[in-house]
């Protein structure tokens, strides 16, 4: 009985969550184009609902009803297959991401996480590299040259970058003692992470760039070259769920797993402990915070050329994120 | 006088390089353009008012008395009433234009031994609107007008005839006419890109 | 470095033209007001021409043009003309040889610029290249059975395929010059053909670039044959956008013909019909009043701010700074506001006449342009702070495309490509026409010839054009004299205040239309300097209203070619910023 109480309320959570990023995600592209377009001393999307509100449905509404092109010769399973492996990993890692502290309504204890994994950490990076997968799968289902092209640029882009993260998230591991993302805020209560920690903020910034595909790490959408990289033969909702993927849901959950490594997740700001509000609130903050610093390098900075990207990665990212071992090593050991 | 001069090659510091100021500067001009308010226009809610001598659709202006003294030797040979076009059929704008082939202008001759003009037809899929053919003639009857809205959905409905063009130069100058030479009208939409411009 | 000598006839002189003499004794030396040629028979061309390159005295050693000129009553049929440019000592020359035989010796061996332009006399005429490593057509596709600029050939071309119209209801006609015959459109075979004509596979894959391609600058054809991403071979298929202006201008007057020159190069369109018109009133002996002079060189060099700001906007955009492309045409938005005010449209303003400017200017316009050079250098600022010192944008620009001044020579490049390489060939500077001779402004040079150059060259070029346009204004402002066409020449047309008031003014415009500017009989070559490279014509006329031959030498065709040259073992990001700097428009390299 308990179990089918347990199985239940997990997947009516899930479903929360599940729907819920959705919504968020599609109106985080509203959130972007309105951005750009202030950048770029216009308006963004205006019509559609008062000052663009509707434009996200009507978006939605358009992607589904296209018309669903498929060539012939594309390898028909792995072309349907790709698309959704690109995009089902990176809502996997919302299963691990803890969301704020445990609070009561009603007398029922609720917990705004779907599940506590004392790995989950691991767990979060294991998943986002399945959906290198998808990349590839995508480029050589597609049967031709630019696509081809364009997914062995990211499939090296991507190792790379997984590598230097990898050993980035070592330092806050090592000042936490644990790889379960609720007790690395627990951990950060005194003193926030980032500051012993700053190589390997940097490492992981540009982590998350590569990871997501923006610039100056998007060989991808590298228009002029290569027309559209691996979703050129794609179309209609198969190619909606491409950007969905990377650019929405993957820099929001990165976003919310730098918050909690480096900014000290749902703890207040230093001197601010005093205002009424709840640690969620706090978490949504610092999070949109981020994401909008993402958006920002994203809508000013020219991109590189690929192997300049992948030298990047070896040479500089992961020498800094050995270094930031050492350099979190010698506090730990000063301080305790 | 000319000089010739090498241009100088800059080179990024190590300080820089290290703590990314030329991310950061470049970054600090794109978020100042984030609070300037926008400059764009709202078409088709909002419009730009042409300025005078803008070139769109062509029109054939009347006989109402503000003829050039021009007209008056010509008019003798042409049998042209009061709110009739004014064209004494010289075919000048068709010697003019870039492609002569877009006009098709006839002109019968009356027992009176006068002339009067029958058709004028332009076809505006050729049109280059260049202008040349307002230059060239003597009358000061074809005209460009401020309208440039004139997409159709058929090939036929862009090929213009006498009586379009008449209506139209009679909208035109009724509108239009007695505006100055000036650059352009100083209105709203124009100030949103411009500024404020301190005219002398 | 100063240059304060104002030379307006660049031709060879007496004293080199005996040294030619000495050594050569046969040749025969055509001499116009405005031009200088020597004829040569063919058996003789190459050694003459090698003469020319490598003589101490003379030195002409920069490939300017070829074209040919059909002379169907002569025999031998076509004429072969080469232009040559000496930079040591400032001077041109023009050499003639009769095709006997319709074939010519080919200058590939001399300077290797000399390949596209040989195909294109091949393409266009007929004429056989002794020697040339791949005589292939350079606009139509392999199997067109025509030459088109013969003068046999008729200008609507033969058609003789059934096209119908699509909206057409069942015998309706949709206008009077309509007709459902068309020439025949090139299928899928012949382009096929086409493509495996030029390249051949040798390495991994063969990769189409083009034509209908986000990153290159309009419809041009690249074909990569590429080794992974390393590129090892490359050619070009160019002709999507050709419109045969040259034989257009064969029957149209020179007025008429202006609207079409401002179409070839349409982003910088200004200076394309300056440069023609410069050159018909060197034919017609005009001098236009200073006041046109004055607008002349002001809109000019509005232009090239136009086309420049285009340019960085393009670029940024391909290399992936994305805000800058929507803050270039911000600041293009209030220079297309000023064209329009003065001339009519926004981009293919047909404003200058032979003889001066159209219609004066309009009240205000001095104001506006004012206010924009107060404005405008705070911005160019804004945009060098965002690119100029970036990492990024240093490691994609820096030794990318490295071009020296040897071949600058060999293959003619000219405008900012080739003031990258250190060499300081500027028409302004050179062959100064309006009023380029009285204005200050410098002229910037780069030291290592590569896309960062190049960048920086542009950059710096927009800096001085606003000190041109600033003191233009303050020039217009100060002249007395209103007038703004030489309408009391015998071959301008008179302004239309004069027509609505003179019989012998509406006379004279009557004549003028029909009958054309009946240019005495002679030949000119002029250029002028487009942004983006020398923008040359070359008019034959034989004392008719229409030109006999007009040749435009364009220089985003000759600065396209050294791009084969230089794309050899580099990566396909790469030739998105090579393309980028060497900037091509595609109506001026296909005409």
């Amino acid at each position: 009985m308990e179990l089918l109480g347990t199985i239940v309320g997990i997947t009516i959570k899930s479903l929360i969550f599940i729907v819920g990023m959705f919504l968020a995600a599609a109106y985080l592209t509203l959130l972007e184009r309105k951005f750009a377009g202030h950048v770029q001393q216009r308006p963004g999307p205006l019509h559609v609902g008062s000052h663009g509100l509707l434009q996200p449905i009507a978006d939605a509404l358009k992607v589904l009803t296209k018309e669903d092109l498929v060539p012939d010769n594309v390898d028909k399973f792995l072309f349907y297959l790709a698309s959704l492996l690109a995009f089902v990993p990176s809502i996997m890692i919302l299963a691990v991401v803890p969301f704020g502290e445990p609070f009561e309504i009603f007398g029922f204890k609720i917990y705004p996480y779907v599940s506590d994994v004392n790995v989950g950490l691991l767990l979060a990076l294991a998943f986002g590299s399945i959906s290198l997968y998808g990349v590839i799968f995508a480029g050589w289902a597609s049967n031709s040259k630019y696509p081809m092209l364009g997914s062995l640029r990211k499939a090296a882009v991507l190792i790379g970058y997984e590598v230097a993260l990898g050993f980035a998230i070592a330092g806050p591991i090592m000042q936490a003692g644990t790889f379960s993302l609720r007790e690395i805020v627990e951990a950060q209560q005194g003193l926030w992470f980032i500051i012993p920690n700053i190589l390997g903020f940097v490492v992981i910034v540009f982590s998350v760039l590569a990871e997501t595909g923006r610039t100056p790490f998007d060989v991808q959408e590298a228009e002029a070259e290569l027309v559209g990289g691996y979703v050129t033969e794609y179309s209609a909702m198969k190619f909606g769920l491409f950007p969905l993927a990377e650019w929405y849901i993957a820099t929001f959950v990165l976003s919310a797993i730098t918050v909690i490594l480096f900014f000290g997740g749902w703890n207040p700001l230093p001197l601010l402990g005093w205002l009424p509000i709840p640690g969620f609130i706090w978490f949504m903050l610092k999070l949109f915070a981020v994401f909008m610093f993402f958006l920002w390098v994203h809508w000013t900075v020219p991109r590189y050329r690929v192997d300049q990207i992948t030298e990047l990665a070896w040479k500089v990212m992961l020498p800094l994120a050995l270094a930031n071992i050492f350099i979190v090593a010698i506090w730990i050991m000063i301080f305790g | 006088m000319v000089r010739v001069k090498y241009v100088e090659r800059p080179e990024l510091s190590n300080k820089e390089r290290i703590l990314f100021i030329d991310f950061l500067k470049g970054m600090k001009v794109t978020i100042t353009n984030f609070f300037r308010k926008t400059i764009t226009t709202a078409y088709p809610f909002e419009k730009l008012t042409p300025p005078k001598r803008f070139r769109g659709t062509h029109a054939l202006r009347v006989k109402n008395g503000k003829e050039p003294p021009s007209f008056k030797v010509l008019e003798k040979f042409m049998e042209i009433k009061d709110g009739e076009s004014r064209c004494v059929a010289c075919y000048m704008c068709q010697q003019a234009c870039p492609v002569p082939e877009l006009f098709k202008i006839e002109a019968v001759q009356l027992p009176n031994g006068k002339k009067r003009v029958v058709r004028f037809d332009m076809n505006l899929l050729n049109c280059m609107y260049c202008g040349l053919c307002t230059e060239a003639c003597p009358v000061d009857c074809i005209i460009m007008t401020d309208i440039y809205e004139t997409a159709a959905y058929h090939r036929a409905s862009c090929v213009t005839h006498m009586e379009d063009m008449m209506k139209r130069a009679v909208d035109y100058d009724t509108r239009r006419y007695d505006e100055p030479d000036r650059i352009w009208i100083d209105d709203k939409e124009r100030s949103k890109l411009w500024g404020q411009i301190k005219w002398s | 470095m100063q240059f304060s000598d104002k030379k307006t006839n660049l031709w060879i002189d007496k004293n080199k033209l005996e040294i030619v003499k000495k050594s050569f004794p046969d040749v025969k030396v055509e001499e116009y007001e405005n031009a200088v040629f020597i004829h040569v028979k063919k058996d003789k061309l190459i050694d003459f021409l090698k003469f020319l390159k490598e003589a101490e005295e003379l030195q002409f050693k920069m490939f300017i043009d070829f074209t040919c000129v059909d002379y169907p009553f002569h025999t031998p049929r076509f004429l072969g003309v080469y232009f040559l440019f000496s930079p040591e000592f400032k001077q041109r020359v023009g050499v003639k040889c009769w095709a006997e035989n319709n074939s010519l010796p080919s200058l590939t061996g001399l300077w290797k610029g000399a390949k596209w332009a040989e195909r294109e006399a091949w393409d266009m005429f007929g004429v056989k290249f002794e020697g040339h490593e791949n005589l292939v057509r350079m606009f139509m596709w392999e199997s067109y059975p025509y030459h088109p600029l013969r003068k046999d050939f008729p200008l609507e071309g033969i058609a003789d395929t059934y096209l119908p119209s699509l909206n057409l209801r069942p015998d309706e006609i949709p206008a009077h010059n309509y007709s459902p015959y068309h020439t025949y459109v090139p299928s899928m075979e012949d382009l096929e053909e086409t493509e495996k004509k030029r390249i051949q596979k040798k390495a991994q894959i063969v990769l189409n670039w083009g034509p209908l391609h986000p990153g290159t600058h309009g419809t041009i054809w690249f074909l990569f044959d590429m080794e992974g991403e390393v590129i090892k071979d490359c050619d070009i298929i160019l002709g999507q956008l050709h419109r045969g202006v040259e034989k257009i201008a064969e029957t149209r007057t020179y007025t008429q013909f202006i609207p079409y020159t401002d179409r070839m190069d349409y982003i910088s369109a200004l200076c394309s019909q300056v440069a023609f018109v410069n050159a018909v009133e060197k034919l017609l002996g005009i001098t236009p009043p200073p006041r046109a002079k004055y607008i002349r060189t002001m809109m000019c060099e509005l232009q090239r701010i136009n086309s420049h700001l285009l340019w960085l906007g393009t670029y940024a955009l391909d290399l992936g700074a994305l805000t800058i492309f929507l803050y270039a045409f911000r600041e293009r938005e209030k220079i297309m506001d000023i064209i329009e005010g003065i001339a009519g449209i926004r981009l293919n303003s047909s404003y200058i006449r032979i003889g001066g400017v159209a219609q004066d200017l309009p009240e205000g316009a001095l104001d506006v342009i004012r206010h924009f050079i107060k404005d405008f250098p705070k911005r160019l600022e804004e945009y060098e702070t965002i690119l100029t010192k970036n990492r990024v944008w240093l490691r994609r620009n820096v030794n990318v495309g490295i071009i020296n001044e040897e071949q600058v020579y060999q293959y003619g490049l000219t405008g900012v490509v080739a003031r990258s390489a250190g060499v300081p060939y500027d028409i302004r500077m050179i062959q100064p026409t309006d009023a380029y001779g009285e204005v200050d402004f410098d002229v910037p040079l780069g030291k290592v010839g590569d896309c960062y150059d190049r960048y920086l060259l542009r950059i710096e070029e927009m800096k001085q054009s606003i000190r041109i346009v600033a003191q233009c204004v303050d020039k217009i402002e100060k002249l007395k004299d209103k007038k703004f066409i030489a309408s009391e020449n015998p071959y301008v047309i008179p302004t239309l205040e004069e027509v609505y008031n003179s019989i012998e003014s509406m006379v004279k415009d009557f004549n003028l239309r029909i009958y054309g500017e009946q240019a005495p009989e002679g030949e000119i070559y002029l250029s002028g300097e487009n942004p983006r490279g020398e923008l040359g014509f070359y008019i034959v006329s034989k004392g008719e209203g229409h030109p006999y031959r007009l040749r435009i030498r364009s220089g985003a065709f000759y600065n396209l070619q050294i791009f084969p040259e230089l794309i050899k073992g580099r990566t396909v990001a790469d030739a998105v910023v090579l393309l980028g700097s060497l900037d091509p428009v595609v109506g001026e390299t296909d005409r």
